[in-house]
């Protein structure tokens, strides 16, 4: 295990927590939007970590995999935006309407 | 470590901490909007300066991972504008963190097409 392996190592696991914030956004996101923004990064979070481990193994075949994946996951951002806007269902609320909403209860 | 491992290891760490600031910022911000502009900073350059390294560390992928940041550079702000703009027409309530609306009048033929400013809420 030399140095370079380590410091890539690492750097994959910074990868891993930030994706959990990412997670973390996606769990408690409280409308769609949220959750849409949630997941474009998620899609990009998951090329860059296929693109370390194909550093941390010397498999260069893993590059056109992260090349799949961001066409992926920009087709899934877009065709979820686009199911937002066709959608008849528009009954979220943003954030500053939902507290002001919680306040006028009290 | 030779040298192009250091400089391979110090440009995807850079990236590494730009997508680090990206998903913080992606729970820290209080707007849908503001959280979109902090999830561009990890789609353009947090991954495509973890792209540059693979292509430094794969001199033979290096036209491969100049395609790749180009598609990002091409995908991401289409993405981001797509899903502003139904966000905002979805939106029931038009509220925004920054007081500043630039589609306010778009759809409405006027001639001077100057957007307006909207009052927000108390902040609480």
């Amino acid at each position: 295990m030399t140095p370079f392996h380590s410091a890539l190592g690492i750097l994959i696991l910074l990868m891993a927590v930030s994706l959990v914030i990412c997670f973390i956004r996606l769990f408690i996101g409280p409308s769609l939007p949220n959750r849409t923004v949630a997941f474009d990064t998620i899609a990009v979070h998951a090329a860059g970590i296929i693109v370390l481990f194909a550093m941390l193994d010397e498999a260069r075949a893993l590059l056109s995999v992260a090349l799949i994946t961001a066409v992926l996951g920009f087709l899934g951002t877009t065709v979820m935006a686009r199911y937002l806007e066709r959608s008849a269902e528009s009954g979220w609320r943003s954030e500053y309407s939902e507290r002001a909403f919680r306040i006028g209860d009290d | 470590m030779t040298l192009q491992e250091t400089i391979v290891i110090i440009i995807a760490a850079i990236g590494v901490i730009f997508t680090i600031i990206s998903a913080v910022g992606i729970v820290r911000l209080p707007d849908v909007y503001a959280r979109m502009h902090s999830a561009a900073k990890a789609s353009t350059l947090g991954v495509s300066t973890i792209l540059v390294s693979a292509g430094i560390h794969f001199p033979d992928d290096f036209p491969l991972m100049v395609v790749l940041i180009f598609l990002f550079f091409v995908t991401a702000p289409v993405a981001t504008t797509t899903m502003a703009r139904a966000t905002y027409r979805t939106d029931p309530e038009r509220r925004f963190v920054l007081n500043y609306d630039d589609m306010a009048t778009m759809g409405q033929d006027k001639p001077n097409n100057q957007p307006r400013r909207r009052q927000t809420g108390k902040r609480k």
